[in-house]
């Protein structure tokens, strides 16, 4: 080993983690969130309160509602309400408006009466899209996925003593504290963190990293998905009306082939005589996804054709993909999930404090204030943002037109008015005041879930209410830590060194 | 699942009693070289008799998941309780 090779890792540990950090914090984060995205959007619904569904039932009636009012449409997705969501959510293609997204009711697979929300699909969008068109956003994910992963291996060569100071954590003792803290943090739930970091690139990886796959199939994209998707049947629509042969029998075929119960209904040209109905099956115990489809002719109801997944490649890449999606995981390891990504957000968050930790002795020049100042916006205002999201289901009129704009809005610009915020207050008082801020916004959520009379004192949903209250005990707690002067990482605009 | 664990809680204390920050914390005579590392195998022969518990059985894959996901959960519990209880020592 070459003597300057672990202060290189450091300093690719440092720089690597802190160029995308501000992202990777609110990728986590959203992520972490949309472990339980069915969750979040039952209670972003409450509307949708339903009983026991049975998702042949709901995917009958989301089925029967589309064939009333998008039967010009060129094709329906519907994945129906199940034991995990109370609504059934389709997606269907409007010559005039584009894609629409709606989530119905399980029953009557009507969108009427249920709130226009994104609920936990905002998280889950947000998390790889960023709000951003197809398909940078995917992009830039996906390249803080390796930048991540780059940190986390240059992380391990730099920590140097990492079995010694494995259950190390001294607290009030400034930048050892920080340290401490991330690599603790880091270290605990390292194989959950190199997995979220290796599996998440990987998801992407066609988008960052096309040039294998197009170069096996020659440049054909058509080529390359219909090697990944054997199962697709492309019936270009003859222009000839048909009606749809009763969906029932064709559900209850899948039923009694699928072990794992029914997970999406996918129908190409309805109303046509070329009309194809395919259905794909739940997602099981089981990491890897075998996906199982049947396909029937649409006008006439019979089976054309069945696909079970078996290829090897296919097989590994789906373990990957559902390690981490977390999608076979039960509720106990779904709470696992969420409480390992609540770690790696604290461990990216520790990691931007400790730079400006570090430099705390030096004179503050630019960069470090810009990173400070950042620090803020990102580190404590992200979950005010979120929080935001929230407050705004339960406040905007169900009713309002373009409600789910108006929401994913609330979250950019509280997001936006707390980095301006960031940018002018005094870091000293502005750590506190967000601290303040985001203990209360989370704190309101209840009340304010309480106020509307959307409540549901029954679980899971009441959990996004107890989290919610977990939270903003966690930001009351760090507020209360700051105020009792811990040296937190801060110094003055003005060059001068303090301690708060 | 919960048998092991339970049983990996023990295994993580002995490992991080043999560590030579936490074994300081611990006793106040400072333990010999030998006897940190017998902890530490212990603890680690502890930790894979967990390993086995959780993998015995049907649905072995979520099970490995679940368990990693514990021991991360109980290092980060034991190191806060090694710090609390250096802390008490001080004082």
């Amino acid at each position: 080993m070459k003597p300057d090779f672990r202060p290189s890792m450091t300093w690719l540990h440092d720089w690597s983690g802190l160029v995308v950090g501000w992202l990777l914090f609110a990728i986590a984060l959203a992520g972490t969130l949309s472990v339980f995205r069915e969750e979040i959007g039952d209670w972003a619904r409450p509307e949708a309160s339903c009983c026991t569904v049975d998702s042949a039932d709901a995917g009958a009636a989301a089925v029967a509602w589309l064939s009333a009012h998008a039967a010009s449409s060129p094709s329906w997705f519907i994945q129906p309400a199940d034991a995990r969501s109370g609504t059934s959510y389709a997606v269907w293609s409007d010559a005039r408006t584009g894609y629409i997204q709606k989530w119905l009711d399980a029953r009557s697979g009507s969108p009427d009466g249920i709130r226009d929300t994104l609920g936990g699909d905002f998280f889950y969008r947000l998390h790889f899209e960023l709000q951003l068109p197809y398909p940078w956003g995917r992009i830039l994910s996906a390249s803080a996925a390796l930048a991540m992963l780059l940190a986390l291996l240059t992380g391990i060569v730099a920590h140097r003593r990492i079995f010694v100071d494995f259950f190390t954590f001294r607290p009030r003792k400034g930048q050892r504290s920080w340290l401490d803290a991330h690599n603790l943090l880091a270290v605990t739930a390292l194989p959950f963190h190199l997995m979220i970091a290796f599996t998440g690139a990987l998801t992407l990886a066609t988008l960052i990293m096309p040039w294998g796959a197009m170069s096996a199939y020659r440049g054909d994209p058509t080529a390359l998905t219909r090697a990944l998707y054997p199962a697709a049947i492309d019936r270009p629509a003859t222009g000839r009306r048909a009606a749809l042969a009763p969906i029932r029998p064709m559900l209850a075929e899948a039923e009694r082939r699928f072990a794992g119960g029914l997970y999406q209904i996918n129908i190409v040209n309805p109303g046509d005589a070329a009309a194809v109905v395919t259905l794909v099956r739940a997602e099981d115990a089981r990491i890897g996804v075998e996906a199982e489809t049947l396909s029937f002719d649409g006008p006439s109801g019979r089976l054309i054709a069945a696909h079970d997944e078996h290829r090897p490649g296919v097989a590994i890449y789906d373990v990957l993909y559902g390690l981490h999606t977390a999608r076979y995981a039960d509720t106990p390891v779904r709470w696992l999930y969420f409480v390992s990504g609540v770690a790696l957000a604290a461990m990216i968050g520790t990691g931007l404090l400790l730079w400006t930790a570090k430099r705390r002795r030096q004179r503050p020049d630019a960069a470090h204030r810009l990173v400070e100042r950042l620090n803020l916006g990102f580190v404590a205002g992200t979950p005010i943002a979120f929080a935001a999201f929230v407050l705004a289901n339960r406040l905007l009129p169900p009713g309002l037109a373009h409600r789910v704009d108006w929401e994913v809005r609330a979250v950019f610009w509280t997001w936006a008015a707390l980095l301006v915020f960031a940018a002018i207050r005094r870091p000293a008082r502005a750590w506190t005041e967000l601290l303040i801020g985001g203990a209360l916004a989370c704190l309101a959520i209840p009340l304010v879930d309480a106020a509307t009379g959307s409540a549901i004192w029954t679980m899971p949903r009441s959990a996004v209410d107890l989290v919610a209250l977990v939270f903003a005990g966690v930001g009351a707690g760090a507020a209360a830590f700051v105020i009792r002067r811990a040296p937190l990482p801060i110094a003055t605009g003005t060059g001068r060194r303090t301690t708060t | 699942m919960m048998i092991a664990a339970l049983s990996a809680l023990p295994g993580i204390l002995l490992v991080a009693a043999g560590t030579p920050r936490q074994a300081a914390a611990l006793s106040s005579h400072r333990l010999h070289q030998a006897r940190r590392r017998a902890l530490r195998l212990d603890g680690f022969a502890l930790l894979l008799l967990s390993l086995g518990v959780a993998t015995t059985g049907a649905d072995r894959a979520r099970h490995l998941v679940a368990w990693i996901g514990t021991i991360g959960l109980e290092a980060v519990a034991v190191a806060l309780l090694f710090t609390a209880g250096s802390r008490s020592r001080r004082t």
